[in-house]
């Protein structure tokens, strides 16, 4: 039996495509990457990240979308063995997204041993992420305000952020 | 852009195609139906048939020539028809091939009158006096109270020889059980 699947029908359902294509590739049916696939799929960055692992390449537009995403990002450039995007408005972005949840910027500190722009995002984060965060890139630039919680709130994780940040 | 292949590109790996096909039916780019052409490839063993229903097919099921394929093993069977929610197989001749097969195996018998949640004929009954867990799980869940006289004391005469301890238990299980009710019907 014949299949004949038109790829704009899979425009709201680009997941199935790609699973698709996924399988037809493992039984050497060598689909390649191209512009109109690449279009239909990469819509959002786990989407990309997932195109990239099955043809090996993505556009300039497609990375822009995936570095909204810092963990699909890492996992991306360490598989390109590389530390950092290409471009540089990309790799802003990267950076920039990173900075915007406390869980991504310790990715982002442990990926490139980097601090993030914005370090307040801490202030309301859980303390043993600041731990984390600060075992990498060592005392915080909101440290003073965390000295100040730390007379109100006696967490052990605040604790030993700040027995840490003292050397 | 169309993406294009042929059901005969995956003889040599049938459950590559499952899975195709369960993605396409899921997205809704393909109605399921019976189809020979994919029968072909995919439906030559019986679990790899049940799978094929379980996913690809769901309630529709093989065609019904090739659901003689769960022949080979009434156990699988059982599962189809669980699967298809129906009772018996499309074609009365397989239904008939199953039904001996079955008749001979006191745990697929009650397996399958669990699904149709009937009791069988008290000549077919005869073969739960094989096995006597079957029995006592048979006569609780689907006839639920004693069997036939004829196959009761069939079953008492057995507590007179050497059983194997899971026997005996399930034996004097079942006939206490049956003690419950008044008198054994006939």
């Amino acid at each position: 039996m014949l299949f004949s699947l038109c790829v704009q029908n899979f425009k709201k359902k680009p997941s199935y495509l790609l699973k698709i294509i996924k399988e037809l590739n493992r039984n050497n049916h060598n689909i390649e990457h191209n512009n109109e696939l690449e279009e239909v799929i990469c819509k959002t960055p786990s989407l990309i990240y997932d195109y990239f692992n099955v043809f090996g390449k993505i556009s300039e537009s497609s990375e822009c979308i995936l570095a909204k995403n810092t963990y699909k990002s890492i996992c991306y450039l360490k598989k390109l063995k590389q530390n950092n995007f290409a471009l540089a408005h990309i790799q802003e972005k990267f950076i920039f997204c990173a900075s915007k949840k406390a869980e991504n910027a310790v990715h982002y500190a442990r990926f490139s041993g980097n601090r993030v722009n914005d370090e307040s995002v801490f202030l309301k984060a859980p303390y043993y992420l600041i731990l984390n965060y600060s075992k990498i890139v060592g005392k915080l630039t909101i440290h003073e305000e965390l000295e100040k919680l730390a007379k109100i709130d006696k967490n052990s994780f605040l604790k030993e952020y700040l027995r840490q940040a003292s050397f | 852009m169309n993406i294009d292949f042929n059901t005969n590109d995956f003889n040599g790996n049938p459950q590559t195609l499952i899975y195709i096909l369960y993605q396409l039916r899921k997205s809704g780019s393909w109605i399921p139906q019976i189809e020979k052409d994919i029968e072909d490839v995919i439906c030559t063993i019986p679990s790899r048939s049940l799978k094929y229903t379980k996913y690809v097919v769901p309630l529709i099921g093989l065609s019904e020539s090739r659901e003689a394929v769960f022949l080979k093993n009434p156990k699988i069977a059982i599962s189809y028809l669980k699967e298809m929610k129906c009772e018996t197989f499309k074609d009365e001749k397989i239904q008939k091939r199953f039904k001996k097969k079955i008749l001979k195996r006191p745990d697929l018998l009650y397996g399958y009158a669990k699904i149709i949640n009937k009791r069988f004929s008290e000549d077919e009954e005869v073969c739960f006096t094989k096995d006597f867990v079957y029995a006592n799980l048979y006569a609780r869940d689907i006839i639920k109270g004693p069997f036939s006289e004829k196959i009761h004391n069939m079953i008492l005469l057995y507590s007179y020889g050497n059983l194997k301890s899971m026997q005996k238990n399930a034996l004097e299980e079942y006939v206490r059980f049956a003690k419950r009710f008044d008198k054994i019907p006939s």
